[in-house]
This record gives structure tokens, C-alpha cells and sequence, in this order.
């Protein structure tokens, strides 16, 4: 049987989801100065992952984050880990941090610190549950 | 430092060999060599410099003062050079045994892991630091023994030897932390100057008895090492003559300038040591597999060792360490190289081998009369010095039980040299391929040494002397003296019984191998465990979701709102509204949960709680708590829209189905855990909080990166919490998996 997706929720897909991707990535960026941050950042991309499943299905999903869940799970508890191994190398202490700010032209100070990193953990792990909970939740219905 | 330098080069080299071992086999043979290589130049450095604290202290947990220390004393630096040198060449052989890059690498990933955590145990002078590095040892050789996965047999035997030795490595740990409580000091240095003496250190030592009994297979532990022989033969070599199996004794000799003499030392240690021995021995003369009587006669030499640890001839007992390492790596080597060369180890079909391959013989033969402790092999002269040793301290009972052993080790020494290379009248002369350099370098070169060593003692004598800081004598010609008669009288009863048994061996076709005491209760053991594992499984988890939800709520109402009931004393004041909006937010939350209890299609339930979530969300942001709203929303969008997947798949109304818990019950149950939950969170409102933390947060939030109090929180504050946390989250990815597979591959057919 051919599955047919809304061409509304396809159009609507297309035009959101890098949208949603792109906020996500700010509310990560964000996240230590306003409301943000790894975990919500993550949930939303997650969403967007959704989004693109329920509008394309499993190809869809594949097509947006084209690598298994547990690789990207791994990848983001890894990230987590090494920022807090990063501290115990630099710092003196498991899971301190080390900022650096750095001024260019157009954006103004750009923060850079080994935070942003376990962040990044935290918003990439989130990611790759969504995928799971996303492919084997949602497998064989669409 | 630089000991400890040579000893973490190990787990260097294995995450080299690991990761390049498949593409770069000539590279990962390099890396594999090289820790051994530099921990040799390293002790030989070592050796000629006298230092004057020769004890490294690298603080690992400063509050509870526990290092890492790694001592280079003369003992230690003895130690070190027997699993660095017996390393090299064992590595070198197993780059010729492991003809597959793949294997190759991986096995050497493992041996590599496994010599740093034994090179540790041999230099460690901090009794926890002692236990790190062995229970790394430990961990390796379950890995190194089930080398041969898909080997049901390696596998078992394996997870046999693992759980022996864990369950003797924890107790150790136990009588470790008493030992330390009661000296003050985790310095085994320290411990052993001035040894604490009474009940609790009595405890303590049994404990750590039980650690180095199991790991150097003592009676009735010894089971787990004729089983361990399952591993590949490059991994016996190295585990079950020269390392593993010694640490257990080693710990014993780092111990007994304390704690030897004691009564229950001497007792205990003494009574194991000599049963094992004659155990050992008894099991090793009908074996008819040569590694597996090479297990069984190393078990023997083990209980030999730890006996004359038990009387407290140290010196003797390292000296025969030395010997036994030497000769049993070398013979477990020279079956390796039978194995590879006929296919086979069987000492009823292998037959006219010593002809075909006569250095393997010759290097076979001085390795085995080294073990049965003949004269000029280096077995024969630290026999000899043990014999004496009894002698002079009139321990007659420990004499005549290991002469008598020693008997049995003559007999099953002929029995494998005889076994191995001799020329059978009733069967066929093996076929032999031929074998490479690797194969031979490491039996020639260790059969060397034991000849060289018996030669010339002098080197060793002094060495051991050193390390066990007294006088050891080690000659090869000691004189017409009571314990030359003793050897004399041992090899030539060894050799007559041996032509008897080979005779009853010929008519009865050998014994076959009977399941010992221990090992029997560990069947024993781990059967009924896994029995009562399915009963209390069956029972708990019976896969009715109502019931499991009826079981969580019920504790919930069951523990802390008893306890809330039974401490709330005074009515709380209550403010009753913030605003309009806040009223306003709370009756759809209402509404939404009150209609989700009557709607009966799925769907509606979703999208009501989903209603609900969002006021939640809005009430939060009344709260002024942007981040929670923020989460809250997300959140919600998110099970709405993954509930909408899995409920397509099922009927679109609640049915009636069966039911394992009647609906009366679950609308009471539900209605006390709704009340109770309300209560708490509007209890929880009202209490006075110590706002001191709070505002410290809030103080030190921008000097910790952020103005986001939330997030520096979590990302910084409390970040071990969130990694936990996220831990969590992982692990439930991973459930999610197991279960959705596990239902798909129940269910068979989908409902559409």
C-alpha cells in the first residue's frame, strides 16, 4: 500500500523545521544568559525530528538526522563526560569549566567556554531519545 | 614516578592495539611490545640507582587518604621484572600464536590491560591502591579466559572464574578496610612495621585470606583453574603460571613481615597451602590433557608456595615464585606449540614427537625436571632450599606432606614429558606442521634461564635475599646434607611410581575428572540462585501494566503519605490566588483532568492531557519561571504527538478487556494518590524555605558563567546531578528499545 502524507503537513515541514532546528541551536547558545539550554534546545529539535516524521515518515526522519539513535546518544553522554574530564584536566575538579570570550566584529562577544560543551551534551543525548522514542514508537504505523 | 610511568604505558599501549590493531598489524605488534620492553630498562634503572624513598604517592582520594602508591623496593623491582620479562615473551609468542590481525589485536588489547593491572599489584605499597589494580587483573581474565566467545565452554568457565575470584576479591576488600581502620594506615609499609594484633585484625586477615586464596586457586577455591583452561594458551601461559595466580601470593608476602608467625596466620595459611598442594598434585597424575595436568600440577605448586608462606620461609617461597614462573611458562608455551604443530594436546595420541622435534623436547625437558625438581634446573635448587629450611625449623609435618607431594610431581612431570614427547607402541605417529620463531623463542629462552639459574644462583640468591630483606641460601651443590637425601629419595620414589601408574594408567584407561567439593557448591550456588531469580521474577513481574502501576501507587500512598499524616502538626496559611490569570489557568487544568477520566476514545484522553500540561505550563509562567514553562510546553507537544503514534495502533475506544485489578479499585486507588499529590503540592507551597543557598546561587551565578540562575544550575552547580540525570535518559533510550522489540517480536501480527 502506498502511504500518502498531507502535502499541508509536507509544505508546512519543509518551511519549519530548519526553523525550529535553527531556535533550537539558539536556545542552547542562550541558555546560560535567558531561558534555554541544552535540554530544551534538544527537546525542540526533537520535535522537529517529529515533525518530519509525521510529514515524510521514516524516510523523512532518516533524511533529517541520518545517523542511529544510539550513536547519537553516545555521542552526547561522551560530550557530557569529556566536558567534565576537560575540567578535571584543566581546572583541577570534575565538571568545572573553562571560559574564554572572544570579540569579533559583527556579534559582539561571543562567549566560548567547556559549559557550552556539556550543554552541547545534554541537547545532543535529548536529540537521540527523541529519535528513539520517534523510530520505535512510531515504526510500522505511519 | 617512573615505575608508575612503565605501569600506565600499559593501558596506553592496549588503546593503541585496540584501536589500530586491524589496519596496522606490524604497528599494534610494536605498541604491544613496547610497555614490557620499557618496564624492564625502567626496573633495570631503577635497580642500579639507590634512592632513598623509593615509594611514589600519587593521592587519588585525599580525604579518606587513599594514594596510589607504587613502590620500587628491591622485592617489588623482582616482581616487576617476572610479569614485564614473562610478558614480553608471552606477547612475542602470541603475536606468532594469533594468525587473524583481528584476534591478534584483540587479544593483546586484554593481555596489555591485564599486565598493567598485575604490574600494579606487584609495586603497589597502598592496600586499596593493591585492590584497584587486582580487581583490573580480575576483569581482564574473565575477558582473556572467555577469549573464545562462541565457545559455550570458554564462556562459563570464564564467568566461573570471574565470580570465584570477585567474590574472594570483595571480601578482601572488606578485610582491607578493617586492616586499615585498625593499623590507621592504608601504607602496607606502615602496616606491616607495626601490625596491629587482636579480634578485628584477625577478622581482617581471614578476609584477606579468602581474596588471595581464591585468586591463586588454594583449596577448595581451586576449581576456577583447571576450568580457566579454556582460554587460549599464549593467556595461560601468562595468567596461570606467572601472574594472576601469583597474586594471591604475592599479597601474602607483602603481608608477612607483619602478620607471619601469628598462630592464625601459620595455622590457616599452612592448612590451605599443604591441602592444595596434595590436591593438586593427586588430580594432575591422571589427567590425560597436558594443559589441563599442567593446571592441575600449577595448582599444587601454588599450595607449595603459599604452605611455605604459611611457615614463614618467605625467602624460600619467593625463590620457588621465581622457578615456578619460569618452568610452568615455558612448558604451558611448549603445549601451545604442540597444539599449534598437531591439532592436538592429548597425551594418548601424541606419540614420537621428541624425534621430530627435539629442541621443543630439549627445551620441554629442562622446564620439566625443573618442575619435579631435579638437579641442575633451578626447581631443583629452591626445592632444595625449601627442604632445608624445613629441616633446620623441625616442621615435620610440613616436611613429610610436601615430599610426599613432590612425589606426585615427579610422577605427573613424567607423565607430561613422556606424555608429550615419547614414543607410543599402540599409536600412530603424530602428524607435525611446522612452527614459527615466535613459537620458539619464548620455551628456549625460559628453559634457558631455568638452566642458567640453576648453573649460577648465586645472581637470584642475592636478589631474593634483598627482597625479602633476609638471608636465603640457593646453591646447586649443597653437600651430603639431610634435605639432598630427602630430593634423592623423592625423585627416586617420584620415578618408580610413575612406571607403576603408567602401567594401571594403560589397563584402566586413566580416571576420569571428578567435580571437587568447591565446585560442586558453586554449581550448586549459582543453579539455586537462578532458580529463585525466575520464582521472585515470575512473581514480581507477572507483565500486568495495572498491576504494576496499582503496586507503585500504593507505595506512593503507602510510605510518604503516612509518614506527611503522621509529622504535619499545625494548618498551614494559605494565600489563595495570585490574579485572574492564575484562577483562570487552574479550573482548564481542572477541566482537562476531570473530562480525561470520562472520555472514552484514546485520543481525547491524549489531547485533554495535553490541555492540562499547557495550563500547567501557563502557570508557571504566572510563577515567573520562564525556563519551566518553556520545558513544560515543549515537553507536552512532544507526548501529544509521540502518543498520537502509538495510539493509532491501538482500538480508537477503551474496550472493556480483561482486567487484572477491578475498576472499583482503581478509582479509589487513583483518587487517594490524586488527593494526597495535591495536598503535598500545596503543603510543599506554603513552607518556609532557608532562602541561603538560593541566594547564593543567584550571587555566584555570573561568576559562573551565566545569568540564567536555572541554567548555571543545572549545567554547573549541580552538573554531576544533570550528567546523572542524562545518564538516566540514555538508559531509558536503550528501554524504550528493548521493550518496543520485545512486544513487536511477542505480538507477531500488528493491529492495524
Amino acid at each position: 500500500m502506498k502511504i500518502r502524507f498531507s502535502p499541508l503537513l509536507s509544505t508546512g515541514a519543509r518551511t519549519m523545521v530548519p526553523t525550529l532546528v535553527l531556535f533550537s541551536l539558539f536556545l542552547l547558545v542562550v541558555g546560560h544568559d535567558v531561558p534555554g539550554g541544552g535540554f530544551a534546545g534538544g527537546l525542540l529539535a526533537a520535535t522537529g525530528l517529529l515533525l518530519m516524521f509525521l510529514a515524510y515518515g521514516e524516510r523523512g526522519l532518516h533524511r533529517a538526522l541520518p545517523i542511529e539513535p544510539e550513536v547519537v546518544i553516545g555521542t552526547g553522554l561522551g560530550l557530557a563526560v569529556l566536558a567534565g574530564l576537560l575540567g578535571l584536566l584543566f581546572e583541577g575538579a570534575f565538571l568545572t569549566y573553562a571560559f574564554a570570550s572572544v570579540e569579533s566584529p559583527v556579534i559582539g562577544e561571543i562567549k566560548v567556554s567547556t559549559l557550552l560543551l556539556f550543554d552541547l551534551g545534554v541537547y545532543t543525548l535529548v536529540i537521540g531519545l527523541g529519535e528513539t522514542a520517534i523510530q520505535r514508537l512510531g515504526g510500522e504505523a505511519s | 614516578m617512573l615505575l608508575f610511568a612503565s605501569i600506565l604505558l600499559y593501558f596506553l599501549a592496549a588503546a593503541v592495539v585496540g584501536l589500530v590493531g586491524k589496519r596496522r598489524p606490524a604497528l599494534a605488534n610494536a605498541a604491544a611490545l613496547s610497555p614490557f620492553a620499557s618496564q624492564l630498562l625502567a626496573v633495570a634503572w631503577l635497580a642500579g640507582e639507590a634512592g632513598d624513598s623509593p615509594v611514589t604517592d600519587i593521592e587519588w582520594i585525599p580525604s579518606l587518604g587513599i594514594s596510589l602508591s607504587i613502590a620500587a623496593g628491591p622485592l617489588h623491582l623482582l616482581l616487576t621484572v617476572i610479569v614485564a620479562g614473562i610478558g614480553l615473551l608471552i606477547a612475542i609468542y602470541s603475536a606468532a600464536y594469533f594468525g587473524d590481525p583481528g584476534r591478534r589485536s584483540r587479544f593483546l588489547a586484554m593481555m596489555l590491560i591485564f599486565s598493567g593491572g598485575m604490574a600494579g599489584i606487584v609495586a603497589s605499597d597502598d592496600l586499596f591502591g593493591l585492590f584497584v589494580f587486582w580487581e583490573i587483573t580480575t576483569v581482564a581474565s574473565y575477558l582473556l579466559i572467555g577469549f573464545n566467545d562462541t565457545e559455550a565452554t570458554a564462556r562459563s568457565s570464564a564467568l566461573q572464574a570471574v565470580l570465584v575470584t570477585t567474590a574472594g576479591g570483595l571480601a578482601m576488600l572488606g578485610g582491607f578496610v578493617l586492616l586499615a581502620l585498625e593499623a590507621g594506615t592504608s601504607s602496607i609499609s606502615d602496616i606491616v612495621a607495626a601490625a596491629p594484633t587482636g579480634t578485628v585484625t584477625n577478622v581482617a586477615l581471614v578476609l584477606v585470606f579468602l581474596g588471595a586464596f581464591t585468586k591463586s586457586a588454594q583449596a577448595p577455591f581451586h576449581f576456577w583453574l583447571p576450568g580457566a583452561m579454556a582460554a587460549p594458551t599464549p593467556a595461560s601461559a601468562y595468567l596461570h603460571s606467572a601472574t594472576m595466580v601469583k597474586a594471591g601470593i604475592v599479597l601474602l608476602v607483602f603481608l608477612a613481615p607483619g602478620f607471619a608467625g601469628t598462630s592464625l596466620w601459620t595455622g590457616v595459611v599452612t592448612a590451605v597451602g599443604l591441602a592444595t598442594m596434595v590436591i593438586g598434585a593427586v588430580a594432575a597424575i591422571s589427567r590425560t590433557d597436558l594443559k589441563l595436568l599442567l593446571a592441575h600440577g600449577t595448582v599444587s605448586q601454588l599450595g607449595f608456595m603459599v604452605a611455605l608462606i604459611g611457615l614463614g620461609y618467605i625467602g624460600a617461597a619467593v625463590a620457588m615464585l621465581v622457578a615456578h614462573a619460569l618452568f610452568k611458562a615455558a612448558l604451558f608455551l611448549i603445549v601451545g606449540a604442540i597444539d599449534t604443530a598437531t591439532g592436538t594436546r592429548d597425551i594418548r595420541t601424541l606419540s614420537g614427537l621428541g624425534s621430530r622435534r627435539p629442541w621443543l623436547a630439549v627445551a620441554g625437558a629442562v622446564a620439566a625436571i625443573s618442575m619435579a625438581g631435579v638437579p641442575p634446573a633451578l626447581g631443583f635448587v629452591t626445592k632444595e632450599a625449601a627442604l632445608d629450611q624445613l629441616i633446620a625449623g623441625d616442621e615435620w609435618i610440613g616436611l613429610i606432606v610436601i615430599a610426599a607431594a613432590s612425589v606426585l610431581t615427579v610422577v605427573y612431570t613424567a607423565r607430561f614429558w613422556f606424555g608429550a614427547f615419547g614414543t607410543k607402541p599402540d599409536a600412530v605417529p603424530s602428524e607435525v606442521q611446522p612452527i614459527g620463531f615466535g613459537l620458539w623463542l619464548g620455551p628456549i629462552v625460559l628453559a634457558a634461564l631455568t638452566l642458567a639459574f640453576g648453573l649460577w644462583p648465586t645472581w637470584l640468591e642475592q636478589v631474593t635475599s634483598n627482597a625479602v630483606g633476609g638471608q636465603i641460601k640457593l646453591v646447586l651443590w649443597p653437600g651430603f646434607k639431610p634435605a639432598l637425601a630427602v630430593s634423592a629419595a623423592i625423585v627416586a620414589a617420584g620415578a618408580g611410581l610413575y612406571v607403576a601408574h603408567r602401567d594401571w594408567d594403560r589397563r584402566t584407561g586413566g580416571r576420569p575428572e571428578k567435580r571437587s567439593l568447591g565446585e560442586r557448591f558453586y554449581a550448586g550456588t549459582l543453579r539455586s540462585l537462578n532458580l529463585a531469580a525466575d520464582r521472585v521474577t515470575g512473581f514480581v513481574q507477572n507483565g500486568s501494566l495495572p498491576t504494576y502501576l496499582a503496586v507503585i501507587l500504593t507505595a506512593v500512598l503507602a510510605v510518604p503519605a503516612a509518614a506527611w499524616l503522621t509529622s504535619v502538626r499545625e494548618t498551614p496559611t494559605l494565600q489563595v490566588t495570585n490574579g485572574p490569570a492564575e484562577v483562570l489557568l487552574a479550573l482548564t487544568a481542572a477541566a482537562g483532568a476531570v473530562a480525561a477520566t470520562v472520555a472514552q476514545r484514546r485520543m481525547a484522553v491524549a489531547i485533554l492531557l495535553g490541555v492540562v500540561g499547557y495550563a500547567v505550563a501557563g502557570i508557571f509562567v504566572v510563577f515567573s519561571a520562564p525556563d519551566l514553562a518553556l520545558t513544560q510546553v515543549l515537553i507536552e507537544t512532544l507526548t501529544v504527538a509521540l502518543f498520537a503514534l502509538v495510539l493509532v495502533k491501538l482500538p480508537r475506544r477503551f474496550g472493556p478487556g480483561p482486567r487484572s485489578i477491578s475498576q472499583r479499585t482503581r478509582v479509589t486507588i487513583a483518587s487517594f494518590v490524586g488527593v494526597f499529590v495535591a495536598t503535598a503540592a500545596v503543603l510543599a507551597s506554603t513552607v518556609e524555605h532557608d532562602r541561603t543557598i538560593a541566594d547564593r546561587y543567584v550571587e555566584l551565578a555570573p561568576e559562573a558563567g551565566g545569568r540564567n540562575v536555572v541554567n548555571v544550575i543545572l549545567t554547573n552547580f549541580r552538573a554531576i546531578d544533570t550528567l546523572g540525570e542524562i545518564t538516566v535518559l540514555a538508559a531509558a533510550a536503550v528501554g524504550i528499545t528493548a521493550l518496543v522489540r520485545r512486544a513487536i517480536g511477542q505480538a507477531g501480527e500488528q493491529p492495524s
